[in-house]
């Protein structure tokens, strides 16, 4: 336990706390580029999965959360019930970088659809015991049509979600991947996780 | 309008989260009314009410449409209206009932308890600098991001940058928009970084206000019967479970 509390302590430098935020403001500002370049998908949690790369998974949890609770008050009033997915992507995320996921792209992507999978298994039960099955990303209606086959609204929701999140997760990778792969070594040296970045030979 | 205390305004609103998950529908419903009526006394609430009723409806709206239509485990009709599932409509009640109780009272903590003011208190009772800076810099960025971003597409469009076409071109689109955002803030990251540095940020002190803002008698009292409703809701849900 004291480890964990010393290994969040070291994500929270000088450095790495304005990036922090920028990655929560960064999640609700893109909406914005989203609808404007008509995309079917949300994309969300982009700078979560940067700054989880960049600085490590507690500082990717931070920046999710902080988006969630932000978001619920500017944007969406639901955001801060899905607090334990965004939570979820962060570590998963800073996680898989520490373990070399961000190499190569066959890696990336796999790492996405993973964490798609999952995503969509943790948010499930939020989905079905809060909203009653009425989703935010505007699978409803893949939720009914499941049901109506005779599944229990968990079962639904929960194949409504892998329709969705592996490809929004998958693309949400790639983008972060192509984004951190660019900054420039300059920059970098101020992140030590950088090195994680570095391809394989 | 009457100030609450930060503090008072989080219990508040915790202990009416805490209840809906305790109360049965018709208690949600009761409390979900209690906390319409208080917001609808305020102007931030009745502003904020009005901005999320888009959401709020929607989804309620969803919640009984599809509720009612599709509910596998059902065998009884509503009267004359034989497409209208029973159980549907109730398991719409139930989760509608919670779902307003847990929106208004988050509501109530938004617009009772300014961000900055709670996590300012927050941060004088012990969350960590760090953390309360994170909060209170990205509520101050969104908005500038906001702007960079169109400034940013503004600027890749007239370099030849084409937003249109089909769903991949348009994805890609994406790269050369964010990149030079992060690009910036993280040599931006670093620049604060330094003024953080020199104001100590990181270090383990305890912060200080000039201003202290105690919590008053009587909202010190509405907090503890707030917490003494949830414990009596929370023990007679273990009687009722064990009998």
């Amino acid at each position: 336990m004291r480890s964990l509390v010393q290994e969040m302590r070291k994500e929270l430098t000088g450095t790495s706390v304005p990036f922090i935020a920028f990655g929560a403001a960064l999640n609700l500002a893109l909406g914005q580029i989203i609808t404007l370049l008509k995309l079917p998908l949300y994309l969300d949690l982009v700078g979560t999965v940067l700054v989880a790369i960049i600085v490590g998974p507690w500082a990717g949890v931070l920046s999710g959360v902080v988006a969630a609770v932000i978001g619920g008050l500017y944007l969406n009033p639901y955001l801060p019930y899905y607090i334990p997915t965004v939570a979820t992507v962060g570590l998963l995320s800073g996680f898989m970088a520490s373990k070399g996921f961000f190499k190569t792209w066959p890696k990336t992507v796999f790492a996405g659809l993973l964490q798609g999978f999952i995503a969509a298994a943790v948010s499930a039960p939020i989905t079905t015991y809060l909203f009653g099955g009425i989703t935010l990303a505007g699978t409803s209606f893949v939720v009914a049509y499941i049901r109506s086959t005779g599944q229990t609204l968990l079962k639904s929701v929960f194949f409504a979600g892998l329709a969705a999140e592996p490809i929004d997760k998958g693309l949400t990778y790639i983008l972060a991947r192509l984004i951190a792969g660019r900054v420039p070594a300059s920059l970098m040296v101020y992140y030590p996780r950088a090195r994680y970045l570095e391809r394989e030979k | 309008m009457i100030r609450l205390h930060p503090y008072t305004c989080l219990v508040i609103a915790a202990g009416a989260v805490c209840e809906s998950f305790l109360l049965s529908p018709k208690g949600n419903t009761l409390l979900a009314f209690a906390l319409l009526a208080i917001l609808l006394t305020r102007t931030s609430g009745r502003n904020l009410l009005w901005r999320f009723s888009v959401h709020i409806f929607g989804v309620l709206f969803f919640i009984f449409l599809l509720n009612s239509l599709i509910y596998p485990e059902s065998s009884a009709r509503i009267g004359s209206l034989a497409i209208l599932q029973k159980e549907g409509v109730l398991f719409a009640y139930k989760i509608s009932a919670r779902l307003l109780v847990l929106l208004f009272s988050q509501i109530l903590l938004f617009t009772s308890a300014e961000p900055h003011r709670l996590i300012e208190l927050m941060m004088q009772r012990g969350i960590g600098q760090s953390v309360g800076y994170v909060f209170l810099y990205a509520i101050s960025l969104l908005e500038l991001l906001r702007r960079k971003l169109t400034a940013v597409v503004a600027a890749q469009q007239s370099r030849g940058l084409r937003i249109g076409g089909g769903v991949f071109s348009r994805a890609q689109a994406l790269l050369p928009i964010l990149s030079p955002v992060v690009f910036s803030y993280l040599k931006e990251s670093i620049h604060r970084s330094m003024a953080l540095t020199l104001r100590g940020v990181g270090l383990r002190t305890s912060y200080t206000t000039l201003f202290d803002e105690q919590q008053p008698l009587h909202e010190r009292i509405i907090s503890i019967v707030v917490l003494v409703a949830v414990c009596s809701s929370l023990v007679l849900s273990l009687l009722k479970w064990a009998i």
